[in-house]
């Protein structure tokens, strides 16, 4: 059900006729749905442990490219070869329901996983626990079971050892850099590091192993497969108790590796973590260049790092600090000061044009035309990200293209008498066209204007309406203050990170997770990551029983 | 930019002696008596058609008909440039295949229409599959195929396990979702042609005999590894999502037929490293991208990956082969405005997306078909976007002319490999801006003896599924009585095509 969370918490909004979709997708009546409300559920059911179903899920193509890089120290672009995920509907990359290996993905990890185990097992000497010139069955057996262990992320049993033996003791004439290879590539091949399964025995809400517990940690965390230290704590019970994974969860934060998962996180949930197919009228942007789109999308990425990661920064610091840092074209199209150089340097966003990521480049210029801002898509975004509301797709008769700017004519205004004319647009876009009308004050290219390159006058005016903070606001920056205010938009950000965590929405059996990590207002992002890793539904999971 | 492929084609190493490569055949090849198997290409090109003179009756008249001049752009049989920009010795048009080819006009794809939603969207869903798609969740308009694609069935049937890839997909820049395994499942497609070479033919490429023997006996020991782990796993985990390891097991059984599988035919010429060079598509209103690898030019890249094709074809490596041109935005195109296209000041009532998106689907294609009637445009956009249109349509034309130039030029038993296959050209859309209708396919070849050729057939306003089940008959598959929604299927296989 894609909506469960809202019909368990609150449907709000009701907006018939207008609203109902062509694909027949939506609950009937709800144009917008969200997460957020204060009501809470009834607690008595959240004593006992609870958790959702863990569908299984598959390394992605980013994954499994790091994981490679951490247990072998092959460079991880082995993986660019792998086909490109599709990113599903709510922007990530990681969901269950993408799990399904294609015959190209399948023929290119094979391939990849071939010229890792060569190049790991031309050196013997530091891979093989006894002297490679004389090798037994036991030093074998105890490689295997070590490299195993990494690559499978919990100690192997009896009959993997044994699999792998097999694939090692192959009647080909071969040397024995040879037979190691082979088992390194069935590793690489095997199910059990290609996907994440999570012992499925038992009825019921289940305690995930120490080891489960690993792996879930360190994918969240870091995108990639635990190191040693987190697989002795699995081993050492250190991770049954949620104290012992905020401590672990706290360690992988804290590790430069934590870059791969979460700011990987935020460019998703951002939607700028694919940046392809931009372009630019360059008689209008003269300064719009490869090298200027590179620097644009690199400023977010720091910018994301240094406030969550180094400032334990929270989305209200990533929604209003003005602390970023550019490089020379991004001063130039920011209009600060630069020292000269190639450096990113610190500085402060022009007080009253610009704060936080909104109105950093990367997301303006992602949601923009050749000439005229995406002006629409940036408001669907602030619905559906940042509110996590749902909106129905958009008739398919509509007109999506940009406008037409008659002189003196903004384009909001061209927007709006587009609206006009399109009955059926009007209700959903109630929900979302104000949040883009607001962003109006950013060009094509996320530079600063107070009027349209024709000299009609900006109007970022607006209204937020289908939220708790409802009312009007005078600009971008009122509009922002608004939404930082807002426990829906606080609420919204753990529901993103329980997507991004778990692989999926929430369903109502998570009801009691989502609770936990909706109960506090704009916790800092790391802590968010914390709760989510300490929750209920991370720790346990729910078996569903076997029907057949 | 222009490179002379030749060059390649002809470089010492790059091609295997034969003698070689009869030591590998293996039984790859169908048996004394059964004659040459038969083969499937499908060509899928975007963005519509802009020459409605395909479609004027008059010309119909007196049992013969007329190729418009978009049918008769020389293309240079060796390297696939087209002939006006190379010294072509050689040169060939679509025009030249009249009579090995049935053009069919006037279908419609019933099911999209029925369906409704974005239409670019719904002509890769349906264009092979010919049934409604499925919602793919909320916050998108775009929706997922509602089950496999003909080429799937196809290659099911007529794949032998002894042939190393039940299909090859390809694809000349972005690759495009119009081939389907199942429900919501679109294949992967390569885009590099020396990828495509390396996977097809690396295997043997500057290796002995000795040592492919030894490669297979490692590799399978890895196959058989991880096939018992997938057994081993798959009673440990919930029966909800052992439909995955089940998938993968599947996947494990390709690798293995791959992985074992050999190289034959009379006129099999695998191809070496090609050695193309990556070249950024770069003019003044494209920016190429960070994060984004530079294309190739498809000038370069279009006849390559055909050649890959056609060899992996020749030497039985598969028996189906698909290869799609460019997302619907075409971005590649806008080349062929030379920097005529004005970046602003080229506005006017009927265009009113010129200049906006950087893309040829915006600022040319609308910009020509504003209001879905080619007749309302006015003179100087049918004069200069008509133009840019047409030079990109003759472009399209001469690739799929110099694929069948290739396919004709291999020789098998009496004919060629031209008469044994099915190539299906076919296109996102009909003569009008997003439409389903009107729509414009090109069956070319033999089919080894079960197709008619030399025909032009209007079949206004028929269920597009009729073609569909065309081609299943065409390979034989006679247990199959509609293909896709059944209701868009009754008329049956089309009976003027079959031979």
């Amino acid at each position: 059900m894609l909506f469960a969370l809202v019909s368990v918490r609150r449907v709000q909004n009701v907006r018939l006729a207008s609203c109902l979709s062509l694909l027949g997708l939506m609950l009937a009546g709800a144009c917008v749905g969200d997460i957020g409300g204060d009501e809470p559920t009834d607690t008595a059911m959240c004593t006992s442990p609870s958790a959702g179903p863990a569908p299984l899920r598959r390394l992605t193509k980013t994954e499994y490219g790091f994981s490679i890089e951490d247990l072998f120290g092959y460079p991880a672009t082995v993986a660019d070869a792998l086909p490109d995920e599709q990113f599903g509907n709510d922007g990530f990359d990681n969901y269950a329901q993408n799990a399904n290996i294609g015959q190209l993905r399948a023929d290119m990890m094979f391939e990849a996983a071939e010229t890792v185990a060569d190049a790991t097992a031309q050196d013997l000497t530091g891979l093989l626990p006894c002297d490679p010139t004389a090798v037994d069955a036991a030093c074998i057996d105890d490689f295997i079971r070590t490299v195993g262990r990494r690559s499978y992320r919990r100690p192997l049993e009896e009959a993997e050892l044994t699999i792998l033996r097999e694939a090692y003791d192959t009647d080909a004439d071969l040397v024995l850099a040879e037979r190691v290879a082979n088992v390194l590539q069935a590793l690489l091949m095997a199910p059990q590091f290609v996907f994440r399964p999570e012992n499925d025995s038992g009825a019921g809400v289940v305690q995930l192993t120490g080891f489960e517990l690993a792996t879930r940690l360190s994918y969240l965390l870091w995108a990639s497969t635990p190191d040693e230290v987190l697989l002795a704590a699995a081993e050492h019970g250190e991770l049954d108790d949620s104290a012992g994974v905020e401590a672990h969860a706290r360690r992988l934060l804290a590790d430069p590796k934590a870059r791969r998962g979460v700011v990987r996180f935020m460019l998703q949930w951002l939607d700028i973590a694919e940046y392809g197919n931009i372009n630019r009228d360059t008689t209008l942007y003269p300064e719009f260049s490869t090298e200027l789109l590179a620097s644009i999308r690199e400023q977010t990425t720091r910018f994301i790092e240094r406030t969550v990661l180094q400032q334990d920064g929270s989305l209200i610091d990533l929604l209003t600090s003005r602390e970023v840092q550019v490089d020379e074209p991004l001063a130039s199209l920011y209009g600060l000061p630069y020292p000269g150089g190639e450096q990113w340097v610190d500085a402060t966003l022009p007080e009253g044009e610009r704060k936080g990521m909104l109105t950093l480049a990367a997301w303006l210029t992602k949601f923009g035309f050749s000439k005229l801002p995406a002006t629409f898509r940036r408001g669907k975004w602030v619905r559906v990200r940042l509110l996590c509301g749902d909106l129905s797709p958009p008739d398919p008769d509509a007109d999506l293209s940009p406008v037409e700017l008659e002189p003196g004519m903004t384009n909001r205004q061209a927007l709006e008498a587009r609206l006009e004319q399109s009955q059926s647009c009007q209700g959903c876009h109630s929900d979302f066209s104000d949040f883009g009308y607001a962003f109006e004050s950013f060009d094509s290219i996320g530079q600063h204007r107070t009027s349209e390159t024709n000299g009609a006058p900006i109007d970022a005016s607006g209204s937020v309406q289908s939220s708790d903070v409802d009312g009007p606001f005078s600009s971008w920056s009122d509009l922002i203050d608004k939404l930082a205010t807002s426990q829906q938009v606080s609420d919204c950000m753990a529901e993103q990170a329980f997507r991004y965590g778990f692989g999926r929405r929430p369903a109502s059996d998570d009801q009691c997770t989502v609770d936990e990590l909706t109960d506090a207002s704009f916790p800092s992002i790391r802590d968010l990551l914390v709760d989510i890793a300490t929750s209920d539904g991370f720790r346990f999971k729910l078996n569903v029983q076997e029907g057949s | 930019m222009t490179i002379d492929r030749r060059r390649f084609l002809q470089g010492a190493g790059a091609l295997l002696s034969l003698p070689f490569l009869e030591s590998l055949a293996g039984n790859a090849q169908a048996g004394p008596g059964d004659g040459p198997p038969k083969r499937l290409v499908i060509f899928y090109a975007p963005q519509g058609h802009p020459y409605p003179a395909i479609r004027d009756p008059t010309t119909l008249a007196g049992g013969g008909y007329q190729l418009n001049d978009v049918f008769q752009q020389p293309v240079d049989t060796l390297t696939g440039q087209l002939a006006t920009n190379v010294q072509s010795p050689s040169p060939t048009t679509l025009a030249d295949f009249k009579e090995q080819m049935t053009i069919i006009t006037g279908m419609s794809v019933a099911s999209a229409n029925a369906q409704g939603g974005n239409a670019h969207n719904l002509a890769a869903g349906h264009s092979l599959v010919g049934q409604a798609m499925q919602p793919m969740g909320p916050n998108e308009n775009h929706t997922l195929s509602g089950g496999a694609s003909i080429d799937d069935l196809i290659s099911n049937r007529i794949t032998p396990p002894s042939v190393a890839f039940q299909a090859l997909h390809a694809s000349v820049l972005e690759p495009w979702e119009i081939c389907f395994t199942g429900p919501g499942e679109p294949v992967s497609r390569i885009s590099e042609p020396d990828q495509l070479a390396q996977w097809l033919f690396g295997d043997f490429i500057n290796r002995d005999v000795a040592a492919i023997a030894k490669r297979r006996a490692r590799r399978q020991s890895v196959v058989d590894a991880t096939k018992d782990n997938i057994a081993w796993l798959r009673g440990r985990i919930s029966a909800s999502d052992r439909h995955r390891l089940d998938a993968y097991l599947e996947r494990m059984q390709g690798i293995e037929q791959r992985i074992n599988a050999g190289i034959a035919g009379e006129s099999c010429t695998p191809l070496g490293p090609l050695g193309l060079e990556r070249s950024p598509l770069r003019d003044q209103s494209l920016v190429e991208v960070p994060d984004f690898d530079p294309w190739y030019d498809p000038d370069v890249s279009s006849p390559a990956i055909i050649d890959c094709m056609v060899e992996a074809l020749a030497c039985d490596r598969t028996r189906v082969a698909t290869v799609t041109y460019s997302d619907y935005h075409a971005y590649f195109w806008m080349r062929y405005l030379n920097g005529e296209l004005p970046a602003t000041g080229y506005a006017g009532p009927n265009y009113p997306n010129a200049g906006q998106s950087g893309n040829w689907h915006n600022d040319v294609v609308h910009a020509f078909w504003p209001q879905s009637d080619p007749d309302s445009v006015p003179a100087y956009e049918q004069q200069v976007l008509g133009d840019f249109l047409q030079r990109a349509a003759r472009w399209e034309m001469a690739q799929f002319a110099y694929l069948l130039s290739k396919l004709a030029s291999k020789q098998e038993g009496s004919g060629s490999l031209l008469d044994n296959t099915v190539v299906l050209y076919l296109n996102e859309f009909g003569g009008q801006t997003h439409s389903h209708d009107d729509m414009m396919y090109i069956v070319a070849g033999g089919g080894g003896g079960s197709l008619q050729q030399g025909q032009w057939l209007r079949l206004d306003g028929e269920p597009h599924n009729r073609l569909l089940m065309t081609l299943l008959r065409a390979f034989d598959i006679d247990d199959v009585s509609t293909f896709g929604d059944p209701q868009w299927c009754s008329g049956g296989p089309i009976s003027q095509m079959l031979a």
